[in-house]
């Protein structure tokens, strides 16, 4: 008892403003918590048909009856096990890119993944004949994880390689590079998505007919490039010019310097800014909504606005935040592992 | 001597490659643009919009052009940049201060807990919150009143409306050259004094120029206040701010002040510890050698961060979009876009806006940060 006196003088109540604050925190969380607790738990419907069957408290039984829909969109019923065998295989590949990241078959995993991941993802969720599902349907997480999962892969080849040419001796890719960065950086996301999904079917010629997911997909890796460009600049700006010169004395061509000497290091030092903007990243793929498509966030809008279930809104955000938040914080989780692995790994190796 | 360029050869096959494409692009567009018998050209600009906007800061309606649709978007999503910049920023400072305060537990843990909660939600979500369920679902019936003449319900933020008397906003302005002027010469005194050595608290004088300042504005009244009035449908007089404006508002502010109070944060500890120890011995307070040693220091790190995130808040001010908030994509965007077609002109002159402000915003940013350089800190 004494001591737990003497730890809150300490740490609650030291000084006079302090006991001030103190108390006023105190009751404002309790207000906070106790209305929240009330609302959440003590006051809400677990299960029921529609919305008369919930009280004055959250009604969970909403998210209970949407769930496959959060999870899957408007994935047609009977075939809901091909989107959970493409979320199994895209976590399972991820994983395996995780794991081999220090190993020498890392770019061989890296292209499977890149390449054949998303044509298997593809295949199984569009099908063909009387099989197939047209991609408007697929949405909620499913649609909010490839999203992520095909931006984030996509992007690192081309974040590298306009890295690599802003600090490059090529003084016409740089001013290319350059121009490319610090525009995709200058504008907002929309404008990108809006100009995929309005501007670039004219671009192209009428035969060639685009998907409109895979424009999606083009727009949020070009924006996602850029922002890795920077981050990974980072990294090469803060590797020892020796490393350069103890290559070339080795009698290394530049390109190879660069892939075995000084892109290792380079990427495992912009490790953790690596991890914070493909956190952003994530959150940002929510903004496909206002282009019509109902990822996580985006499916609650035609979710809430069934006549059995009205006015659900703050249910649906508060399981999309919680997702949200859980799938960002298992991000930032493997981002910060990876990086005390990575850092072992080379105090070991030296 | 001039170095030669390497890779000369490759350098132009990729800038040839490159040309290709866009004029494949350019030369498709005008293939299917014939085709879908689409006009081009910025002549839109100077027909009638037809659209009603609001808020608006300056004045427009039906009749005006879409050029004039065009400036009132980017004035509004100016006005959430702003607002949103500042309230980020005195509560990114507020947040910073509580998670790096020592002898407050729960002030600290509050702080964390805040960012924590707060960074690994979408910012489209803080916006849908506050917008669909703060504003519909939380918000009591009856108005919210504060202060007796401030309302906030449903409709949002009903504040007494402000109106200059003859010659008042002239009182005004007179009233801040005083200012500037008062504090500008103070700041000259107190440097040339500090460089002979005379070190002396200026905040009496401060607080002076300040209240009289104060009382001249106060006392003189240049302004009437038009108090709200509940009337049949809603209020009858005083200046509403909607609730779009200020869900976005709240929602930017909330979500970008974590960012910026974790570069504070940041900064603040990447200050070597021997200084505070030094500054400690020395027998400095605390609130002293955070003011005079560490702040000044960790001032040099923090621009650069802070400025990408008030960068992020002017890109993220056109999520206002989703809720109708008139902003520059919601206007030209998308009321526009959807009248006229032409995508390709409008989305291009929305992003190169863009682009612009972005360029200005860190272009007046990194000159701060020179001169604060320059400076030596604070």
């Amino acid at each position: 008892m004494n001591k737990a006196w003497q730890w809150m003088r300490r740490n609650l109540f030291a000084t006079p403003s302090n006991i001030v604050i103190s108390v006023i925190l105190f009751f404002l969380i309790g207000l906070v918590a106790y209305r929240l607790f009330d609302w959440a738990l003590l006051k809400a419907t677990w299960s029921g048909t529609d919305k008369n069957d919930c009280g004055e408290g959250a009604c969970w039984a909403f998210i209970r009856a949407k769930f496959r829909f959060f999870l899957f969109g408007f994935y047609p019923y009977p075939w809901l096990w091909r989107p959970i065998l493409v979320i199994v295989l895209l976590l399972s590949g991820l994983y395996f890119l995780i794991r081999s990241i220090s190993s020498k078959h890392l770019v061989l995993v890296f292209l499977l993944n890149c390449l054949v991941l998303p044509l298997v993802i593809f295949v199984v969720l569009r099908g063909w004949g009387s099989f197939s599902v047209s991609p408007d349907r697929w949405g909620g997480l499913l649609m909010t994880l490839i999203l992520s999962a095909m931006g984030l892969l996509f992007s690192f080849p081309l974040g590298i390689v306009l890295a690599l040419l802003r600090t490059g001796k090529m003084r016409i890719l740089r001013v290319l590079s350059v121009t490319f960065i610090e525009f995709f950086r200058g504008i907002p996301l929309i404008t990108i998505l809006f100009m995929c999904s309005v501007v670039l079917p004219l671009f192209l010629p009428s035969q060639l007919n685009m998907p409109k997911l895979l424009r999606l997909v083009i727009g949020l890796t070009v924006f996602q490039s850029a922002y890795l460009a920077e981050v990974v600049r980072g990294g090469l700006q803060a590797i020892n010019k020796g490393q350069y010169e103890a290559a070339y004395s080795l009698g290394m061509p530049e390109w190879l310097a660069n892939y075995f000497v000084i892109l290792p290091q380079a990427l495992r030092l912009s490790l953790a800014n690596t991890t914070s903007i493909s956190i952003a990243f994530i959150k940002d793929t929510s903004l496909v909504l206002v282009v019509g498509w109902f990822d996580l966030l985006g499916i609650v809008k035609p979710l809430s606005s069934d006549v059995h279930w009205l006015g659900m809104e703050p249910e649906a955000y508060f399981f999309v935040g919680l997702v949200f938040w859980l799938l960002c914080a298992t991000v930032s989780r493997v981002g910060t592992r990876l990086e005390q692995r990575l850092n072992r790994y080379m105090v070991a190796r030296h | 001597m001039r170095r030669k360029e390497p890779h000369l050869f490759w350098q132009l096959l990729v800038v040839a490659l490159s040309a290709l494409v866009l004029l494949l692009f350019i030369g498709n567009y005008r293939v299917n643009l014939a085709k879908l018998n689409i006009e081009t050209g910025f002549g839109f600009l100077e027909d009638t919009a037809g659209f009603a906007i609001s808020p608006k800061l300056i004045s427009y309606d039906e009749s005006s052009s879409y050029f004039r649709a065009y400036q009132v978007g980017l004035l509004n999503t100016l006005l959430v940049t702003v607002l949103a910049v500042t309230l980020a920023t005195v509560l990114g400072l507020l947040i910073a201060l509580a998670r790096l305060s020592k002898n407050n537990w729960l002030l600290q843990k509050l702080a964390y807990g805040y960012t924590e909660m707060f960074r690994n939600i979408p910012p489209l979500l803080h916006v849908l919150f506050w917008y669909q369920v703060f504003f519909l679902r939380i918000l009591p019936k009856e108005a919210l009143v504060f202060f007796r003449h401030i309302y906030l319900n449903i409709r949002g933020l009903t504040v007494p409306a402000w109106q200059w008397k003859p010659f008042g906003i002239w009182l005004f302005l007179a009233v801040l050259v005083f200012l500037v002027l008062g504090f500008w010469l103070l700041g000259r005194y107190r440097r040339n004094q500090r460089r002979l050595g005379q070190f002396r608290n200026y905040w009496p004088w401060q607080l002076g120029i300040l209240a009289t300042a104060c009382i001249a504005f106060f006392a003189a009244q240049p302004y009437t206040l038009l108090y709200p009035e509940t009337g049949r449908f809603g209020f009858t007089q005083g200046f509403t701010v909607t609730p779009e404006l200020i869900s976005i508002v709240v929602a930017l502010s909330s979500y970008s002040a974590v960012y910026i109070s974790e570069a504070i944060r940041s900064s603040v500890e990447a200050v070597p510890k021997g200084q505070s120890e030094a500054a400690r011995s020395l027998g400095l307070k605390r609130s002293l050698y955070m003011r005079l040693i560490i702040l000044p220091q960790a001032l040099r790190t923090v621009i650069p961060p802070v400025i990408s995130q008030y960068l992020n808040i002017l890109k993220n001010s056109s999520l206002g979009v989703v809720i109708a908030y008139p902003d520059l994509v919601s206007v030209f965007s998308g009321s526009t876009l959807n009248q006229v077609g032409r995508a390709l002109e409008i989305i291009f002159m929305t992003m190169l806006t863009y682009l612009m402000i972005s360029i200005a915003i860190s272009f007046i940013m990194n000159r701060y940060n020179k001169y604060l350089l320059s400076r030596g800190g604070v």
